[in-house]
């Protein structure tokens, strides 16, 4: 008997055929790269609030993440993912990733 | 097996058998009383143990389309007794082997129920949920702007990933106060309030978060000033969208010991 599946609700499972298994190491890879880049740029962000970077060393950081960005969103797009779908839901604690950044 | 199960769906006073005539319950099975030297009465309909016993319970619970049916017909039972007599609404799925048990289980906690009643009685719950504005179209162009074009200096991607954060900041910082807003004026209008856990967006399935997700107690007498507030508030937040519904059973303001 095959049980109806509403993905929409429930978290997806891990399925284990050799597609979804790439995709899904993928998008975890992704999920890691992400985090790194929010938290570099919001470390980015400080620095340049603080002012104490000079104006060759904000173009350089500014030129550095708006190239990462549009890598992260080159590289979602090869399996369809979106911000959204790299984020992991942990429970209590929340979101892993920011969705302000 | 001497006694068939009993599932139970909730627990009200002064109920008969003629006062549940023509509900049906959980597989055609007529509803009916179990009434307690506690002066309390189950509302029950007979189960079989093979679909209702703890391990085929587990099983099922798992099946959404099971569980989807039973929600819809738990609920459609408790409306039915609740527009005939205060009723405690309990969760999904409680089953007792048995009347003496559904006995037992009221007997035990005859103070508390006799309590909620009394609270019930006369009022029932309404649930409103508050969404946070849609955000402004003007970082969607940005957002896009930054993708798609990749022209513009290092400095002013920078200033333009700023401006985002900190006006989602203030999207957040003014939902978080129309959610206290509409909160204290609701509870104004009501005997008593809970606000539960906003409901995920794969529930909701809304592209905006909720930030409100308040269960209200209304007196019958003060329903039309609830519902007037509401709509006042709806206009006074045009941006947000705020839903509400009811009246439903009071099923956020009962608290039972259970097991």
């Amino acid at each position: 008997m095959s049980t109806p599946r509403l993905p929409s609700i429930l978290p997806q499972r891990l399925e284990t055929d050799p597609d979804s298994v790439e995709r899904d190491l993928f998008k975890l890879v992704l999920t890691i790269i992400e985090l790194i880049r929010q938290l570099m740029e919001r470390q980015a962000l400080r620095r340049v609030d603080q002012g104490d970077l000079s104006d060759e060393q904000v173009e350089a950081l500014g030129v550095a993440l708006m190239r990462l960005d549009q890598a992260m969103a080159e590289l979602r797009g090869r399996y369809d993912l979106s911000v959204e779908d790299l984020n992991i839901d942990l429970g209590p604690l929340g979101p892993l990733l920011a969705t302000d950044a | 097996m001497s006694e068939p199960a009993c599932y139970l769906y909730g627990i009200s006073r002064h109920v008969g058998a003629a006062d549940l005539d023509g509900i049906r319950g959980l597989g055609g099975e007529p509803v009916r009383p179990v009434e307690s030297d506690s002066g309390l009465v189950g509302i029950v309909n007979t189960v079989d143990l093979d679909d209702f016993g703890e391990e085929a319970l587990e099983r099922s619970l798992q099946d959404l389309t099971w569980l989807a049916e039973t929600a819809q017909t738990h609920h459609a039972v408790l409306c039915d007794v609740a527009a005939r007599a205060p009723v405690a609404p309990l969760r999904l799925a409680t089953v007792c082997l048995g009347e003496s048990s559904v006995r037992a289980r009221l007997d035990r906690s005859a103070a508390d129920l006799h309590s909620s009643l009394d609270l019930i009685s006369g009022r029932a719950e309404w649930s409103v949920k508050v969404f946070a504005e849609p955000p402004a179209p003007v970082e969607d162009l940005a957002g896009a702007a930054s993708s798609a074009a990749p022209a513009g200096s290092g400095r002013e991607y920078l200033a333009r990933r700023q401006a985002q954060v900190s006006s989602r900041h203030q999207a957040a910082e003014r939902a978080a106060t129309v959610a206290n807003d509409v909160y204290a004026e609701v509870s104004r209008h009501s005997s008593d309030t809970r606000r539960l856990a906003p409901q995920d967006a794969r529930l909701t399935g809304e592209t905006v978060p909720m930030t409100l997700n308040a269960a209200c107690l209304v007196g019958a007498e003060d329903t039309p000033a609830f519902c007037a507030a509401v709509e006042s508030l709806r206009g006074r937040y045009e941006q947000s969208r705020i839903e509400y519904a009811g009246p439903w059973p009071a099923y956020s303001f009962v608290s039972v010991g259970e097991p």
